[in-house]
């Protein structure tokens, strides 16, 4: 058998990824890109390394895809206790200034005059065209900045869109500017129904006041100056934490060490298919350049405020699309049998071609196949019957509702 | 927000000689023995052929049973879906018969061997994680009747096999 392996058309291939390979089996990274010498390295790459961590390149990045246990018992893991994620690879950056929020608001669709202190959503950048250029995290800071997260895979054309972007609200005589702070600091995703409880062990304040996005900076495991938010990418209760980039090892170690709970390595591989049992896009599969939030079904990160303001590259098109409804949507779809993986053809019940598949993998916490993709509006209902077209073998599927396991966001008591 | 990519071809974990050894492997030299000698092998000295695409293929008169190697299933990961080949199906050397799925990865399955295919090993609907736990006995994946015994000359030796898979590791 050859080994090829699936993996997201993300991996070093952005930002132009569009056209998705007919058969999901793909690329040998190893073959094709850097040699491990050449790939970045997070502040946690030897740390990953002694705990056994299998480290691939993930977009230039060496990352652990999985660590000794293996990627489905991984994913239980953190479903039913907690892992963590090392994701210190995707952007972190502030927007300074007084009109710090008009800046990124006119790249965002979202409101982010709206946030509260400490406040934060998920929101896009988006093109001319109604196209969404990358999701990503923006808070609203008490320090006076906009804490912002962006993608790994999105980190160059993000950062250029970001500045050159700038430098014209600048030339328009507005205060912003734009920090990247990856180099100072690592970021850890700690996800699960025992991360709340691991965290608290290494925290004074009561962490049971901060809520579902919202943030606040403390000293963690002796850490000081740590932004702790309450957010990931698993549909668990969980925090990602920004610490200094000197200090991650020693916040990993501690967590991995609380003794109360049972912490542990999780790498990319159960990230992926936890964020796909969640319902949550990976931009360069399930949303790029060429989704609108409409179609892609992402339309609550349009603020009402924005819509009536239509006051965010791309809007028109937008707006054109909400009144005259996309002409496909992105849709859950479960299966048994085969697996189906991003590029898989999906026909109707009588045999027509009406979509593809843009994400696809074995749930491990349902015991059967799970989906994503883009559907004909027509055929989006859920309870739709569908096929898919895996290896020239039609496999009965159905559109069904997201997330696929219900979201434990913690909303406070 | 984050990607996989899994990188196959390299990172075998070669850990395989103390679970080899463990199985119905024979010696080095008894394997180019029956090589040379005889292509008539009873079941008690089936001779194990291995492909660089990671098969393992042994003999019993004419009847091949074809799985897929320790290194295989080590790369893949938990296996949770097996595409069994048809019974009754003509196939040549190569061709595409089958694939192994884990949550991440996909593994094709090649014929090692012409011939048609006999038995499939039902069970691997059940439990496809048999492979992981047995990839050599009870996670075998097929059953063939050979028409050309001679293709297994074109295959490597358990020898070969682990040299190669260190070449493939580097």
């Amino acid at each position: 058998m050859t080994l090829t392996t699936v993996f997201f058309r993300a991996c070093a291939r952005l930002p132009q990824l569009r056209r998705i390979p007919e058969r999901a089996t793909t690329v040998f990274c190893a073959r094709s890109f850097s040699s491990e010498a050449e790939l970045k390295k997070t502040p946690l790459y030897d740390f990953h390394k002694e705990h056994g961590g299998r480290m691939v390149d993930f977009t230039g990045w060496s990352m652990p895809v999985q660590y000794k246990d293996g990627i489905g018992a991984s994913h239980l893991h953190t479903r039913a206790n907690a892992s963590i994620f090392d994701v210190s690879h995707m952007v972190q950056s502030r927007i300074h200034g007084w009109d710090g929020v008009k800046f990124i608001e006119s790249l965002t669709v979202g409101d982010i005059a709206g946030l509260r202190e400490n406040q934060g959503t998920l929101t896009l950048f988006t093109n001319d065209r109604g196209g969404i250029m990358d999701d990503l995290i923006v808070s609203k800071t008490s320090e006076g900045f906009l804490y912002v997260v962006t993608n790994a895979g999105c980190a160059e054309k993000d950062i250029a869109h970001m500045q050159s972007q700038c430098a014209e609200f600048q030339a328009q005589g507005r205060d912003a500017a734009v920090e990247v702070i990856q180099d100072q600091f690592g970021l850890l995703a700690l996800q699960g129904p025992s991360a709340a409880a691991a965290l608290q062990t290494g925290v004074d304040g009561d962490l049971s006041r901060i809520t579902f996005m919202c943030s606040a900076v403390l000293t963690v495991f002796g850490v000081p100056g740590c932004r702790v938010t309450r957010c990931g990418y698993t549909g668990e209760d969980g925090f990602e934490v920004s610490i200094p980039v000197d200090q991650v090892v020693q916040v990993a170690d501690s967590l991995l060490n609380v003794k109360s709970t049972d912490v542990k390595l999780a790498g990319l591989g159960p990230r992926d298919s936890l964020r796909l049992e969640a319902g949550l896009c990976l931009y360069g599969n399930d949303i790029d350049e060429d989704t609108t939030p409409v179609e892609a079904t992402l339309l609550w990160t349009v603020a009402k405020r924005r819509r009536a303001e239509s006051n965010f590259p791309g809007a028109g098109v937008i707006l054109q699309q909400i009144k005259d409804k996309p002409s496909r949507k992105r849709v859950g779809i479960t299966s048994k049998g085969p697996p189906a993986r991003a590029g898989t053809t999906i026909l109707s019940e009588d045999g027509t071609s009406i979509g593809v598949v843009t994400s696809g993998c074995p749930s491990p916490s349902l015991k059967k196949n799970v989906a994503m993709g883009y559907v004909q509006t027509a055929f989006a209902k859920a309870g739709t019957p569908l096929k898919l077209e895996v290896r020239g073998k039609q496999v009965a599927a159905q559109v069904s509702k997201m997330p696929f396991v219900p979201a434990n966001y913690y909303h406070g008591k | 927000m984050a990607a996989v990519a899994m990188r196959c071809a390299r990172g075998l974990a070669f850990r395989a000689t103390k679970l080899l050894t463990s199985t119905q492997t024979p010696t080095y030299y008894g394997a180019q023995t029956f090589r040379r000698f005889s292509r008539t092998v009873t079941a008690l000295d089936s001779v194990k052929k291995f492909t660089k695409d990671h098969e393992w293929i042994t003999l019993d008169g004419t009847t091949g049973t074809i799985g897929i190697t320790y290194q295989a299933q080590d790369k893949l990961g938990e296996i949770v879906y097996v595409e069994l080949p048809e019974v009754g199906a003509e196939m040549s050397q190569g061709d595409e018969c089958g694939a192994v799925e884990s949550v991440k990865a996909v593994g094709d399955l090649f014929c090692p061997v012409s011939g048609e295919c006999i038995e499939v090993n039902t069970a691997l609907e059940e439990d496809a994680s048999l492979i992981n736990s047995s990839p050599y006995e009870d996670g075998w994946i097929l059953k063939m009747k050979l028409s050309k015994p001679e293709e297994l000359d074109d295959l490597m030796d358990e020898e070969a096999y682990q040299a190669f898979v260190k070449t493939e590791d580097s």
